[in-house]
């Protein structure tokens, strides 16, 4: 029995899904009025992961949708989750902590999708002794 | 002394009480360095960022990290020319890595639940092990038997059935997951062509 799906755009193909650990699989999601409890899954699509989503597992709702870069600033990877990371803030909140690109990471507000910091580290630097 | 700059891939995220942790792989000239940085979750500010030594061929199927929920534990498990290494995350990143002695191994294969804690690595042989997160280190739970020891057994209650051209068995696959109770359950699946069936063994 198929619950619910969403079909992502030929040009905006899924690179991964990613889910809670055990434990901390609930998701608090404040809406307008009333609280309710959500689990969610996120998602990362499009080239290097430059739109993030989250859904409700149960019933398939789309919560968020964050574009992190243009589709041009994408690095093609092999294979396609190679480079791209999501995970939950946990118990004290519900921040994402996403990774794209391969080098670039963000703290989102899982409500909002305001970036509350993000930055790069293309390479790294060491001293030869 | 001088300094260098390489590039780096990063493939993983880990959240624990204190520290987010990336963890990536430095391009050296023939192969890949661990490279991990640690920084305050709050704020992104940068705590600590090290080499590990090591030596990986693929940055995509080498190297993995063992979690549980979120938690101190956290590990990065590796293939190193054959054998299976690790090391501790600490927010320091000052941990030595361990080497698992007297075992070489061929692969490590990702069968969903390494946040359980959990993985597989296999020998060249077929044979293979489950790897599990404990304190302090990594514990081989269970072992798959090689295949060798199987196929002579097949061999004598089906001696009437003629060689085919497939003397060995195909590779085997291995499967993982959690129940509701939150047990881990592995199997190995794999196609016997002597004695035409497929086994499965689960954990």
């Amino acid at each position: 029995m198929l619950v619910w799906r969403y079909i992502f755009d030929a040009e905006d193909r899924i690179a991964g899904y990613y889910t809670h650990d055990n434990g901390t699989n609930i998701y608090e999601y404040r809406q307008y009025l009333f609280n309710v409890t959500l689990i969610v899954v996120a998602t990362l699509s499009g080239p290097g992961g430059a739109i993030l989503r989250t859904f409700d597992i149960y019933t398939g709702a789309q919560l968020l949708e964050k574009q992190l870069h243009p589709p041009e600033l994408g690095h093609h990877a092999e294979p396609d989750f190679f480079g791209k990371h999501v995970v939950f803030a946990g118990d004290n909140g519900t921040d994402i902590y996403v990774l794209t690109n391969g080098d670039t990471f963000y703290r989102i507000d899982g409500k909002t999708g305001e970036i509350r910091w993000q930055f790069s580290m293309p390479d790294v630097r060491y001293a030869l002794q | 002394m001088s300094e260098l700059s390489s590039l780096v891939i990063h493939t993983k995220l880990v959240l624990t009480p204190s520290a987010l942790y990336l963890v990536g792989a430095a391009k050296s000239t023939e192969s890949y360095t661990l490279h991990i940085t640690s920084l305050v979750p709050e704020s992104g500010e940068i705590i600590q960022s090290a080499m590990v030594p090591s030596s990986i061929r693929d940055p995509v199927a080498d190297f993995y990290v063992l979690s549980n929920g979120v938690s101190e534990n956290n590990r990065i498990i590796w293939i190193e020319q054959g054998s299976l290494k690790h090391v501790g995350l600490v927010p320091e990143l000052n941990a030595k890595p361990v080497a698992v002695k007297n075992a070489e191994f061929g692969l490590l294969v990702d069968v969903g639940i390494t946040d359980k804690g959990h993985i597989v690595a296999a020998k060249k042989d077929g044979s293979g092990r489950i790897i599990k997160l404990v304190e302090n280190g990594v514990k081989s739970v269970h072992i798959f038997k090689d295949d060798v020891s199987l196929l002579s057994f097949s061999s004598t209650l089906y001696e009437n059935i003629p060689q085919t051209p497939f003397e060995h068995q195909s590779q085997p696959i291995y499967t993982g997951n959690v129940d509701e109770s939150g047990r881990v359950h592995v199997a190995r699946i794999y196609w016997a062509p002597r004695v035409g069936v497929c086994l499965i063994f689960p954990y």
